[in-house]
């Protein structure tokens, strides 16, 4: 599943049938590189639903166990919620310290949330290559075609 | 008139900031002086 | 010679950042080298910002990752927050040695022209020349940017760089041609030298 295909789904609880907001941003856990939240909303009143809430993501709709899975940020999780770190747009930097562009999109299995690949508008990068995601930049090891 | 007084300064005291600052990150290519006086080779 | 040769006000400016968290920790204020050895040193710091102002931290080269084209890469943040004493004490004494602008003058006493940059090797870390503008005598190419090799040097202070006299056939005009000239430079040298 692409990212850009997620953001603006709506999430709905599978409890109620109820609407609770759409999809505004994803929480990436860098170490385990995996969507570890879906944002829903924006700026203060922003809330977030953890990955192991989730029951389903589909092209129509974010299924969520319940409405109570909607919660709000943790100081971790608002790093990404609060626009520090940027996914899309974020800036791809290889380790050699070359930049590849900003990330224009995101695969990830819609399943258990992992990353699959990063992609810049010239450049798929593997997410096995991620290496850290911080406020200036996602980090990925070099490529063999880059210069030593 | 001391108010437009006071409002210049400012003015002059912030760009006088900003052009202080823009100096000391400068920066440049700097040879270390070499240990022994005299030729370095 | 292989690698990758950068030129050092290219370095001026650009983020230091972590591998390990994608922080950006510092921009990079003046670039630091030593003429003897020929090496790059490291690199004094600026806090990030439009208006923030230098840091007092230094980077050590031995603590650099790597130098790319948009950004000096470091292990961790220690690598900017540790103490490196040997390295601030150079900048204590040498903050003033700025060569860019620096007469090219041969022992001769002639005047070649003016330092406009320094090149590295990124990779090793070496020094491996200067970049000059030539003064309309020097040569035909007069104008355009012209590159010496670090071993047909002599000695630079801040002020002026020292080359011997007859140094002219191994400067070279472009950056591609320049790792031959360096070769071929230290061809000529004694042995040992």
């Amino acid at each position: 599943m692409l990212l850009t295909t997620t953001l603006g789904e709506n999430v709905v609880s599978k409890a109620t049938a109820d609407t609770l907001g759409a999809v505004t941003g994803v929480v990436v856990d860098a170490k385990v590189r995996t969507i570890a939240a879906l944002q829903l909303g924006k700026g203060r009143k922003a809330k977030v639903v953890g990955w192991s809430d989730v029951s389903g993501v589909g092209s129509a709709a974010v299924v969520v166990e319940r409405d109570e899975a909607v919660r709000e940020p943790s100081d971790d999780e608002h790093r990404y919620v609060g626009g520090d770190v940027s996914v899309i747009g974020g800036l791809v930097l290889s380790d050699r310290g070359n930049a590849h562009g900003k990330i224009v999109d995101v695969e990830y299995d819609e399943v258990s949330g992992a990353l699959v690949s990063i992609r810049t508008a010239s450049l798929t990068v593997p997410a096995a290559a991620l290496r850290s995601i911080g406020a200036f930049a996602w980090v990925v090891a070099a490529g063999d075609n880059e210069p030593a | 008139m001391l108010i437009a007084v006071i409002l210049i300064l400012i003015v002059v005291a912030l760009v006088a900031f900003v052009v202080i600052q823009r100096r000391r990150r400068a920066g440049g290519i700097i040879v270390a002086k070499p240990k022994r006086g005299g030729s370095s080779q | 010679m292989s690698g990758l040769l950068f030129r050092a006000t290219d370095l001026n400016g650009l983020p230091v950042v972590s591998i390990d968290s994608g922080e950006a920790l510092a921009d990079v204020k003046d670039i630091v080298y030593s003429a003897e050895k020929s090496a790059l040193l490291g690199f004094t710091l600026n806090k990030r910002g439009f208006l923030a102002g230098p840091m007092k931290n230094v980077l050590a080269y031995a603590d650099v990752a790597a130098i790319g084209r948009d950004a000096v890469m470091v292990k961790s943040e220690a690598a900017v927050t540790k103490k490196a004493d040997a390295l601030v004490a150079v900048v204590d004494e040498s903050s003033a040695r700025n060569v860019i602008g620096n007469d090219v003058l041969t022992d001769g006493g002639q005047r070649l022209g003016t330092v406009i940059d320094v090149v590295i090797e990124v990779t090793s870390g070496d020094i491996v020349g200067y970049e000059l503008t030539g003064d309309a005598t020097l040569q035909a190419h007069a104008g355009r940017p012209l590159l010496i090799p670090i071993p047909a040097t002599l000695a630079v202070s801040g002020t002026a760089l020292m080359v011997p006299a007859g140094v002219e056939p191994f400067i070279r005009d472009d950056l591609s041609g320049f790792g031959a000239a360096v070769d071929e430079f230290r061809a000529q040298l004694p042995e040992g030298a």
